[in-house]
């Protein structure tokens, strides 16, 4: 390169003018550059799998645990339930509690006496009843005195009026015997099953028949039973006015050692029979099969009880309609008890 | 939560065991108590007062509508089917296959019958006869534990076929 003029060294150098004679801009200090890491030979990449996209952490998503709804939750169906079903006894506990009474109909609670039932009783084997006889029971019937009015019934024929209640011990125990006596000379209908009530301080739980709901037909002998009271003591029937005065006239001394106690019968106004032949400890834990099992055993203490107090009755019945029916009437050991029988 | 692969035996659950187990006493109570009714033969049980079991086993409703059956036989009919559901969901789990869809919710339609009759039962108990019975009190809860493990049972398969949250 061509040296400059001597003179265009000395402009330059001192700030000279430009070649068209304006002043230059000065000329700037050289500003060191900073030394620069010379780049290493960068060797080519190997070959990588494409890296899925890796989102920085502060935008990855977060797991948010939403909450259940509470119906959804374990113990919420279970919960529901169980809280309906206390609700649901509660209201029982509190309809039971306001109605004193079970039901007016003791019926509605009671069962059909079973036909095995049935038939025992209504089936006793004469030479069993022979054989029993009195089965040591006492004469229960007592004779009326003073000659009243003979006592009958809707059809004309003796009548034999029972007061008792569903939930006495002692009319439990005597009205095994009053079926078997009656059935000699009748049939019954209807008949349920109950049990004396199951206080415990009584003789409770006396599985017997019950005679409310049932009916009676004899061409020899009309049956008017009352049941005053179910179970619970509730009220189930009512005697008539005429049947009040029956109670309030026999129903007591001589005739009754307990005045208004039950069980209470009038047959025909010639025997009045208070309280019961039969003992009904002697029932204690035994149902209504047990028993009528027991009629067919001569040996047997309970069947002693039921039968040989159903023959006196059969005996009184016997003295009031006649003696008829003769096949029943004239059977062993009836006669000799009808003998037996003390006379108004 | 059950695995639910085929082919491969796996535990069946509490849930199933119990109503098994609920099955297998309720039919036992149901038995006792039908045994004795036919044999004429009163139960051991508290006779006397509030608490008189034979006086509600001997009362009307003790027996099927119309019928001289005691409700006792369709409880052991009852107590049978509800074991048998039991028992399905055992031997499904034993041999690793997967219980029938219909299973479940069959056994909590089921045991809703069983608690509907039991409500019958204690309203005629507490309001109609004022009684209770023990051996009937016993069967009821044992009707009621049922559903409430057919229930629980139901839920864990509706969990299970919706996946984790």
């Amino acid at each position: 390169m061509a040296r400059l003029s001597k003179r265009r060294r000395e402009e330059t150098t001192s700030g000279g003018t430009t070649p068209a004679g304006r002043p230059g801009p000065a000329p700037k200090p050289a500003t060191p550059r900073a030394s620069t890491t010379p780049r290493a030979s960068t060797t080519p990449r190997a070959s990588t799998p494409p890296r899925a996209s890796t989102t920085p952490s502060r935008y990855r998503a977060q797991r948010v645990t939403l909450a259940r709804p509470w119906w959804q939750s374990p113990w919420a169906w279970g919960g529901g339930l169980t809280v309906v079903v206390v609700a649901v006894v509660v209201v029982f506990i509190v309809l039971g509690s306001s109605s004193p009474s079970k039901s007016t109909s003791s019926s509605s609670s009671n069962q059909l006496a079973p036909a095995s039932v049935l038939a025992a009783v209504t089936g006793v084997s004469p030479s069993v009843s022979s054989t029993i006889a009195a089965g040591g029971v006492a004469d229960p019937l007592e004779p009326v005195t003073g000659s009243p009015a003979a006592l009958t019934g809707p059809n004309g024929s003796p009548e034999l009026f029972y007061l008792g209640a569903e939930y006495c011990p002692y009319c439990a125990a005597e009205r095994w015997s009053v079926v078997i006596a009656l059935s000699r000379f009748g049939t019954f209908s209807n008949l349920h099953i109950t049990m004396s009530d199951s206080n415990p301080d009584d003789i409770p739980n006396t599985h017997t028949f019950t005679f409310y709901g049932s009916s009676y037909s004899s061409q020899y002998l009309d049956f008017a039973p009352i049941e005053s009271e179910d179970r619970s003591g509730n009220p189930l029937q009512t005697p008539t006015a005429a049947e009040e005065n029956l109670v309030t006239t026999y129903d007591t001394s001589p005739y009754s050692s307990q005045t208004g106690g039950i069980p209470f019968q009038d047959l025909a106004n010639s025997y009045i029979l208070s309280g019961s032949g039969v003992n009904p400890e002697l029932l204690q834990g035994m149902t209504w099969q047990q028993i009528a099992n027991t009629l067919t055993d001569t040996s047997n203490q309970v069947a002693q009880a039921i039968i040989g107090n159903a023959n006196w009755l059969t005996a009184g019945i016997c003295k009031v309609t006649g003696g008829q029916p003769g096949s029943v009437c004239t059977a062993a050991p009836i006669p000799t008890l009808e003998g037996q029988l003390g006379s108004s | 939560m059950e695995s639910w692969s085929a082919g491969q035996p796996r535990g069946a659950g509490l849930g199933a065991w119990f109503l098994l187990a609920v099955g297998v006493i309720g039919l036992g109570i149901s038995v006792y108590l039908t045994t004795l009714h036919y044999a004429g033969v009163a139960p051991y049980c508290t006779n006397g007062g509030f608490v008189n079991c034979e006086g509600v086993l001997k009362s009307q409703y003790s027996f099927v509508p119309g019928t001289s059956i005691p409700v006792t036989v369709p409880g052991m009919v009852w107590f049978i089917v509800s074991g048998a559901l039991a028992a399905i969901a055992i031997r499904c789990a034993r041999r690793g296959l997967s219980e029938p869809a219909w299973l479940r919710p069959v056994h909590v339609l089921w045991a809703a019958l069983g608690l509907i009759a039991v409500l019958y039962f204690i309203w005629a108990e507490l309001v109609q006869l004022h009684e209770l019975c023990e051996w009937c009190t016993s069967v009821h809860v044992l009707v009621f534990l049922c559903l409430l493990a057919a229930l629980a049972r139901l839920q864990s398969g509706v969990r299970a076929a919706e996946g984790p949250r």
